[in-house]
């Protein structure tokens, strides 16, 4: 199912039928976008099911947002990267890494120039060129301003230039 | 890059973590569920265990604090600095027994232990008559007994008929020593169990008196200013192998004191002094009458 298909289902069915059209269509992209912010599996599963948790809580009005799928996606990243970072300390505390990146993650990464970039720039990036949104927009589903968005992008400029070019120019 | 080729990637990668949709949905709906009814809603047990430890840590401290501060001794709160001797206790320095009838001069009190003087008796839960205890050590309890009678307004006895502030008369006693049972016993006697010795303060008003005392024991002299301008000798021992003097001497103002201990031989013997006219010590210097104005009996026992 479609979002444009949730969303139709929402105004003409129940709002459980449209939470369930909107988990059908977006749950394995939430979690493909989790484990492609953080590269951990488990977290990624954990986190999407944590968003639509929340959206299930709260779907009477997150409902009748225009996507409800980037409020999920925006909620389960940045859950992730509270764990991941929550994560990262305990890992430099006992001095292992105990996270192993998964091999299509890691092709997603080589393939879109995302490996050495910081989580919440690869959130940025992603949901940057996810769909096309503006910076105004991810910087909204992140719960960063704009200038955050902007020096994230920035960076993953300089270090990518050739791959954020393009998408700096829309 | 475009939105549909990373749209497509995530999906893939999505199925590939977690191709169940039913049961995510069920895990879904089941976290829902648990928060809605309230269980999910506290903080993550390390959370609240911070919280909770955090809390205990705070009143821990607040109550330790609270009780140290109730239980700690005040200024007027009495410490205890040695055995319990059933006696009442003032602060070094302190002239109780000036205004009391029946009570002796003001007695300066060596620092460093407490002081038990007649007047104080009224406040004080006396112990049964009996000689004072010859325990302790210097600068432990001290006893200053009550007037003989008919030298002070108030002579007293037995702790039972202690004078009283309001002058209560009480029976007489007789100033004279006796074997069987020493005259004027100390209205306060140490505990038996007390293994301090107990030091007995005399004062002008006790002259005429017996006191039985115990080896060891420690008794001081202090005789205050005469109101004219006679001063006291030092007091002096009759029986040195009995009482012996430690310590004397006659201030300028008039008054003497002395303190004496009891090396342990058993007897009797008496604690005098006189008060001689200024003229005594003058150029020329007169004779001073040949008297004794102050003579308390000590019987060791």
């Amino acid at each position: 199912m479609s979002i444009t298909a949730a969303v139709a289902g929402m105004s003409s069915g129940t709002a459980e039928a449209t939470f369930e059209a909107v988990f059908a269509d977006a749950y394995h992209r939430v979690v493909g976008l989790v484990a492609a912010i953080t590269g951990d599996q488990g977290l990624a599963e954990d986190a999407a099911q944590e968003g639509f948790a929340r959206a299930y809580q709260r779907w009477s009005r997150v409902g009748r947002l225009d996507r409800p799928d980037l409020w999920v996606a925006r909620v389960a990243s940045r859950i992730a990267i509270d764990q991941w970072r929550r994560r990262r300390r305990e890992t430099a505390l006992d001095g292992t890494d105990r996270v192993t990146i998964p091999d299509d993650v890691q092709r997603l990464w080589v393939r879109w120039q995302l490996e050495r970039l910081s989580p919440m720039q690869r959130a940025t990036i992603l949901l940057h060129c996810w769909e096309g949104r503006p910076v105004a927009e991810v910087a909204t589903l992140l719960g960063r301003s704009q200038a955050t968005v902007r020096t994230h992008l920035l960076m993953g400029r300089r270090r990518f230039r050739g791959f954020v070019r393009e998408e700096e120019s829309r | 890059m475009s939105g549909p080729d990373l749209d497509r990637d995530l999906e893939a990668i999505g199925r590939r973590l977690s191709p169940r949709l039913g049961p995510a949905h069920d895990a879904v709906v089941g976290r829902a569920t648990a928060w809605a009814a309230g269980r999910a809603r506290w903080p993550r047990p390390g959370r609240l265990g911070g919280a909770v430890a955090t809390l205990a840590v705070t009143v821990g401290f607040g109550t330790l604090l609270a009780v140290g501060v109730a239980t700690r001794p005040g200024p007027d709160t009495p410490v205890d600095r040695g055995p319990s001797v059933a006696m009442a206790t003032t602060t070094p320095g302190t002239p109780a027994s000036s205004d009391v009838p029946g009570a002796g001069e003001a007695t300066p009190v060596p620092v460093g232990g407490p002081v038990a003087t007649a007047p104080a008796a009224t406040t004080a839960a006396p112990t049964p008559p009996g000689p004072a205890a010859a325990t302790g050590s210097p600068g432990g309890p001290v006893l200053t007994l009550p007037a003989p009678p008919g030298q002070a307004p108030q002579p007293t006895a037995a702790p039972s008929t202690a004078a009283t502030p309001g002058g209560t008369p009480v029976p007489d006693q007789t100033p004279e020593p006796s074997p069987a049972a020493p005259t004027a016993p100390p209205r306060f006697a140490a505990d038996a169990t007390a293994p301090a010795r107990t030091r007995v303060v005399l004062s002008e008003r006790d002259s005429g008196r017996t006191i039985t005392v115990h080896p060891g024991d420690v008794v001081e002299v202090d005789l205050s200013s005469p109101q004219d301008t006679s001063r006291w000798t030092v007091p002096s021992s009759t029986d040195q192998t009995v009482v012996r003097p430690s310590s004397g001497s006659a201030s300028s103002d008039g008054s003497a004191r002395a303190v004496f201990t009891t090396p342990g031989k058993s007897g009797s013997a008496d604690l005098q002094a006189s008060r001689v006219p200024a003229c005594a010590t003058a150029t020329p210097r007169c004779l001073p009458p040949q008297r004794i104005d102050f003579r308390v009996t000590i019987v060791v026992a």
